[in-house]
């Protein structure tokens, strides 16, 4: 062993003789960097461009002066605020239940429930909000029900508790996804508890609750700034958030600059909110990037039957209760063939842009997020992180931007889908960066290094070693790209060209239009075809976790 | 060290895969007799049928943008003003004619006098022949049964601010479509300083402002809310799916407000022949008739149609308001203008 101690490491040995001749490690080189760096701006332009625009106000009204000079502004926001910020604590409450439930089975368990709490997020927020109008409307189907049995509903919907409630249900995934990752990591600290015999109580107080604070109030941060960005599921429940009056200005006024102006400095509370989330969950976000291996909590079977008990409720309440009612007014299984059907062009279209965008999302991603390994591991500052930006404005702002971009374009490229698909690309960007980003700075840093040091021809190595423990991380940005994408609304209203409107859009028209019945279909048409994208996800996530484990 | 040939590849990829689907034909590629682009206001689920139809008989590859309700007209006007140097649409159908009239005069749309036209009277036609009238819509107050009773009956429009019913009424956001065309009329009707007034009373009682007229007739059928404002389609699905509604008109005091569906020729559209075939087909007895039988219960306006039966029978007796929509369209700005200085953007 001794011996074995004192031989000089190759891969180690030629790092240092590299480093000495200044030769970068990590990364792509000069030129790849630079590039990089030149995409992560790029990104940034449309958003640019509608700030830029804020500024050129037309007619006397619409300008910073008219909403921020004014209470106008200030009451938007307040408004907006008054349904986000209790969404985000409504969705935390659940979020903390799910998990502390959940971690009380098993790892896998816990993280397969979660996930489970993130499909709302893979749906339209019109299809959740319709659905529980048809549930919890006045003619709603659980309101007559509890008619019959308690006399009367105690639930209004349409009232700014009732919106952050079903805003809540959307984004309450995402919560759970922060305070899941955080207990993962302090998992290990039970076993010491017990063998210190921490009387119960206490441990529950220090290792439980007062544990999860932060990474509940990163949640919260999280979940409100997605909820402030929602305007549909408010504007469906009557409560008009600052969205509403965007489009007001975009669309009845002509006034796509007075329309900027009132969003870029929401997309400032965004972004300040994006940052207080980074700051609040920084032992989270910046901690070693393996997690240490959660143990399993030894539990009684009553505790595991109660622990699976509060989840199902939960996941009951945000999953299966919207899709039974949807089935409930749904008149047959063929009308929901007849609603794809008559819908086979939009979806086609919705298929296309979300491939197209993903394609490019992710393509630009994988060289972003490879970027910022590498400066990350060199200790060097980088613009990648700032394409964070685009998922943290308003969607209608990058809308604004992008439409004022391809003003000057040639009609073809103008009225084509190419506008719907870069500002899909844009927008989702960051989805794309942040997962590879979480998934390639766990990689070892020499691994091509080793290769070339033990005489791997190039070819080889790039296939073995960069590309195949690197695909399963690559399809699975492009899926969960593509099916942010194939669910958005905003950006498809301002982008999509004649003829070329999406699902989501044509979901979103027929719920104003057309009986429930019918919007009830197209709606289990639209979740039926979103099973199989999630279902690949899944087997990608399998998949890649297979290669990890292999890898090690 | 790992070398940036993944996102490379995926560049590339990407890259042609944009390439090879993004410039697709369409608007704005060289015109071809085999496509036309329409804009339409009228609710998807009455117009694309029709539109299949046209697509199905002629061949003619018919791409549509229809509008989101919450941006009813005016988002698609706006989008054809602001596209108006190098336009993308080539038939304009509108579910009211305000919005139409006001393109008119902004030069955007063309003559075209379609034989078509001959049968629809001249009142609904544009005096210069820029766009035509065809299968109209009434506005009414619709209220619901259970909550109204016979004794507390609204009179019109002064019940959206009675204060029976303070929180109690919702209308479409009167920014856009037929509910902006409502106001217009008003402002027509009653002058600038009384629509004011108006307005501010609507904003003190509380009245909800709905993404559309569908929406509205959703929330009174419902029982959320006890009357509102909307169209005779909307209207027609609530009595038709036997919701407990019924409907009146609300009369200003000068008549019921009659609201055609309008289509015209955009100025400058790549598609000029495709357009006019879809004009003629649009404005044709068939077409009339299928909007008066189908599930909107349209009303005809072509003289050849006063035999077709409506379920308007009653609200058709209120004499019809006689409005100048030419100078009703000159008047869009000063109303939208009221409507911010009152706060209806809230």
């Amino acid at each position: 062993m001794s011996a074995h101690y004192n031989q000089p490491d190759p891969v180690s040995m030629e790092t240092l003789r590299l480093r000495g001749a200044g030769v970068p490690l990590s990364g792509g080189g000069r030129l790849f960097g630079v590039t990089a760096e030149a995409l992560a701006i790029l990104a940034l332009v449309p958003l640019a461009a509608a700030v830029v625009g804020s500024l050129g106000v037309v007619g006397p009204t619409g300008g910073y002066v008219y909403w921020w000079g004014t209470a106008r502004g200030w009451e938007s926001l307040a408004r907006t605020m008054a349904v986000a910020a209790p969404a985000g604590a409504m969705a935390v409450l659940m979020a903390w239940v799910l998990v502390a439930s959940a971690v009380h089975l098993s790892p896998r368990w816990a993280v397969g429930i979660v996930m489970a709490a993130c499909l709302p997020l893979l749906v339209p927020s019109s299809l959740l909000a319709t659905a529980w109008i048809v549930a919890l409307g006045r003619e709603g189907l659980i309101t007559g029900w509890l008619r019959q049995v308690a006399g009367d509903c105690p639930v209004v919907l349409y009232t700014i508790p009732g919106a952050a409630a079903v805003t809540a249900l959307r984004y309450f995934g995402i919560a759970a996804l922060v305070l899941l990752h955080a207990r993962l990591r302090r998992e290990g600290e039970w076993p010491a508890s017990r063998v210190a015999a921490i009387p119960p109580v206490s441990a529950a107080w220090h290792l439980e609750l007062r544990a999860d604070a932060r990474p509940a109030l990163a949640a919260w941060l999280l979940v409100t700034l997605f909820s402030m960005n929602d305007p549909i599921i408010p504007g469906m429940l009557l409560v008009s958030t600052y969205g509403t009056q965007v489009l007001i200005q975009y669309s009845a006024l002509l006034n796509p600059a007075g329309a900027a102006a009132l969003a870029a400095p929401m997309a400032a509370v965004g972004a300040a909110l994006m940052a207080a989330t980074v700051l609040a969950g920084r032992d989270l976000w910046f901690a070693p990037s393996e997690p240490p291996a959660p143990v399993r909590r030894p539990r009684g079977l009553f505790g595991r039957l109660l622990a699976a008990l509060a989840a199902a409720v939960v996941l009951a309440l945000a999953l299966a209760v919207p899709a039974a009612v949807l089935v409930a007014r749904t008149e047959s299984p063929a009308a929901i063939v007849r609603a794809l059907a008559d819908a086979r062009d939009q979806a086609w279209q919705t298929l296309y842009v979300a491939s197209a965008g993903a394609a490019i999302a992710t393509a630009a991603a994988a060289m972003l997020a490879h970027h910022w390994v590498a400066q990350n591991r060199a200790g060097a500052r980088t613009a990648v992180p700032l394409v964070l930006l685009n998922l943290t404005v308003p969607p209608s702002l990058l809308g604004i931007g992008m439409i004022a971009l391809f003003q000057g374009a040639p009609t073809a490229v103008r009225d084509s889908a190419v506008p719907l698909v870069l500002g899909y690309a844009v927008r989702f960007l960051p989805v794309a960066t942040l997962l590879l980003y979480a998934l390639w700075r766990r990689e070892p840093p020499d691994a091509l290094l080793a290769a070339r040091v033990h005489g791997v021809p190039a070819w080889r190595a790039a296939w073995t070693v960069t590309w195949l423990p690197r695909r399963a991380a690559v399809a699975g940005a492009a899926l969960l790209a593509a099916l942010f994408m194939a669910t958005d609304l905003e950006t498809s209203i301002f982008l999509a060209p004649a003829g070329g409107s999406t699902l989501g859009v044509r979901l979103y028209t027929l719920i104003h239009t057309a009986p429930d019945a019918s919007v009830a279909a197209l709606a289990l048409g639209i979740l039926a075809l979103t099973v199989p994208a999630i279902l690949l996800l899944a087997a990608v996530a399998a998949l890649g976790r297979k290669e990890g484990a292999r890898g090690a | 060290m790992a070398r940036p040939i993944v996102p490379i590849l995926l560049f590339v990829t990407a890259g042609l895969a944009l390439l090879s689907g993004g410039c697709r034909e369409g608007a704005g590629v060289p015109a071809s007799a085999g496509t036309v682009v329409v804009y339409t206001a009228l609710d998807q689920v009455y117009s694309e049928p029709i539109l299949k139809a046209f697509e199905e008989r002629t061949g003619i590859r018919v791409e549509v943008v229809y509008d989101a309700e919450s941006a009813k007209t005016t988002g698609l006007v706006n989008r054809l003003i602001a596209r108006r140097d190098r336009p993308d649409c080539d038939v304009w159908w509108n579910n009211e004619p305000i919005q139409t009239a006001r393109l008119a005069e902004r030069g955007l749309l063309e003559k075209y006098e379609s034989p078509a036209a001959a049968r629809i009277p001249a009142a609904m036609r544009d005096p210069q022949g820029r766009w035509t009238g065809f299968a109209a819509r009434m506005r009414v107050l619709i209220y619901n049964t259970n909550i109204v009773k016979d004794g507390a009956r609204p009179a019109g429009l002064e019940a959206l601010v009675a204060p029976e019913w303070r929180g109690k009424a919702a209308i479409a956001r009167p920014f856009f479509g037929t509910t902006l065309t409502h106001l217009c009329v008003l402002y027509q009707a009653w002058g600038p300083e009384r629509l004011k007034a108006y307005l501010l009373a609507l904003r003190a009682n509380d009245v909800a402002l709905a993404a559309g007229n569908g929406p509205v007739r959703d929330l009174v059928a419902a029982g959320e809310y006890a009357l509102g404002l909307t169209d005779t389609d909307d209207a027609y699905a609530a009595l038709r799916e036997g919701k407990p509604v019924a409907v009146l008109v609300p009369d200003a005091g000068a008549g019921a407000i009659l609201m055609p569906n309008t289509v015209a020729v955009v100025a400058g559209c790549p598609h000029r022949e495709a357009a006019r075939r879809l004009i003629d087909y649009l404005l044709s007895a068939e077409v009339e008739r299928r909007l008066a039988e189908g599930p909107s219960a349209q009303i005809p306006l072509g003289t050849d149609l006063a035999d077709v039966p409506t379920p308007w029978g009653n609200l058709l007796r209120t004499k019809a308001m006689d409005v100048d929509f030419v100078r009703a369209a000159a008047d869009v700005e000063k109303v939208v203008a009221l409507l911010q200085e009152t706060g209806m953007d809230r």
